[in-house]
């Protein structure tokens, strides 16, 4: 199934990219999503605990299982004043 | 009561039916404390002052830079080292000679929020570090007083209410301060200067709506890509075991949050005027960077510093041994800690700033 990412803040910076479309298999969770997104980075235990999730118009816990044509923002928390 | 004067400078806010004569003495009657006098800071206090918030109070510790001035227009370029509370306060009461403004020229520390939080109407947060902005957080939901929160990072922004009536706050989406990996450098990400003069507006927005009760307030955070002209928002909930706002609430009395950047605040890496004195008099002094504008040297320079501006501060000291001492100064010993900050990114293991900068060291030792 097809899925849409959105990457916020320092995500952009960190995987390089803004946005994405991607075709997942189904029963995915985010977090699983999450980890196969940040596979390249370090600590990434520590990131997924200080990032939250929105899917559509609602935040979500990472145990929510995507479904078809899902838009995902992962949203970092952010401190630039 | 207004006066006549004051009639005539709120006359199109007593025209809208949701404001009217006694919307206006609502707004005259709120106190509402602002934390934070730059980029978000700017516009909240510029557009809350001028829609007539009766007592603002404006709490910042750090003083006005010339980078700042991209972003943070409630200050001007002749308040250039001067506290950013008075800078702004100046301002304000240029604008509206009609509210009253107090200023602190202080960080928003445990032992301020334990006295003056309870005095406010609203909250708005517009600092740029997370202990701030979880001390505020957990500051608001203990004294029950709403939180307008707005950040921002490069092209990006969010705006979030937090706290209201008792609603979602912010360690309901994020428990607790983040890795340091998610904060790699606390050495300031550039930023477009329009883009929090537009977060900043819209915390401005929510604040007064608010004060007034006026339409729906989001509890939800607003995302905003100003590259890609987009915003976004998201429904808050509030999380059954919040940290601060649940029944199963850990934190119940303010404490303070350490997650400064490491070199923004720790003592060690200041050297006080005598040190550096004592240290250029040794047998292995010290290479001294005036780290100031060029315009500055007019007034005053000493004589054996080597002069790298801020802006330049990375490429002027490219050529320089790494791990020799260097000691920093600017005016007063603020921009000399940016400068650190800086040159420690580019592998400089052996920084000092001079605490008080030149001013401190010529009221002292003269010239040289
Ligand atoms: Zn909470």
């Amino acid at each position: 199934m097809k899925i849409q990412i959105e990457y916020f803040a320092i995500y952009r910076d960190l995987l390089g990219i803004s946005s994405e479309e991607l075709e997942v298999s189904d029963g995915l969770s985010i977090k699983e999503l999450f980890l196969q997104k940040t596979d390249a980075l370090m600590d990434r235990d520590e990131l997924l605990e200080s990032t939250v999730f929105a899917v559509n118009s609602d935040y979500e816990d990472c145990d929510y299982i995507l479904k078809e044509g899902d838009e995902i923002v992962f949203i970092p928390p952010v401190s630039g004043g | 009561m207004f006066s006549k004067e004051e009639k005539n400078f709120y006359q199109r806010h007593f025209l809208l039916d949701d404001i009217q004569v006694s919307g206006q003495e609502k707004l005259k009657k709120s106190k509402v404390l602002i934390i934070g006098l730059g980029g978000l800071g700017s516009p909240v206090a510029t557009y809350l002052g001028a829609a007539g918030v009766g007592s603002l109070t404006l709490v910042d510790g750090d003083v006005v830079e010339a980078s700042n001035l991209h972003r943070q227009p409630i200050h001007n370029y002749q308040n250039i080292d001067k506290y950013k509370v008075y800078s702004a306060k100046e301002q304000l009461e240029k604008l509206n000679p009609f509210i009253e403004v107090e200023a602190i020229n202080k960080h928003f520390d445990v032992n301020l929020a334990q006295t003056i939080t309870s005095k406010f109407d609203l909250v708005i947060d517009c600092t740029d570090n997370f202990s701030a902005r979880y001390l505020i957080n957990d500051a608001c939901v203990l004294f029950n007083k709403p939180l307008v929160s707005g950040a921002i990072y490069k092209f990006e922004g969010q705006v979030s209410v937090y706290n209201y009536k008792k609603g979602p706050c912010l360690r309901c989406l994020y428990p607790k301060p983040p890795s340091d990996s998610l904060v790699p450098n606390c050495a300031q990400a550039g930023v477009l200067g329009i883009l929090p003069g537009i977060i900043g507006n819209l915390q401005a927005m929510e604040a007064l709506k608010i004060l007034l009760n006026l339409g729906v307030i989001q509890e939800k955070t607003l995302l905003y890509n100003a590259l890609e002209s987009s915003f976004k928002s998201f429904g808050l909930r509030k999380h059954k075991s919040c940290p601060v706002c649940s029944s199963k609430a850990t934190i119940t009395k303010l404490t303070a949050i350490h997650k400064e950047c490491k070199m923004n605040t720790l003592k060690e890496f200041e050297i006080s005027i005598d040190q550096l004195k004592e240290k250029l008099d040794g047998t292995n002094p010290p290479l001294v960077i005036d780290c100031r504008e060029h315009s500055e040297l007019e007034v005053s320079r000493l004589s054996f510093t080597k002069h790298v501006p801020l802006g330049e501060i990375q490429i002027g000291t490219e050529d320089l041994d790494k791990d020799q001492e260097i000691v920093v100064h600017c005016r007063s010993g603020v921009r000399s800690i940016t400068a650190i900050n800086l040159m420690a990114q580019v592998g400089f293991t052996n920084l000092k700033s001079l605490a008080g900068g030149i001013i401190a060291w010529t009221n002292k030792y003269g010239m040289e």
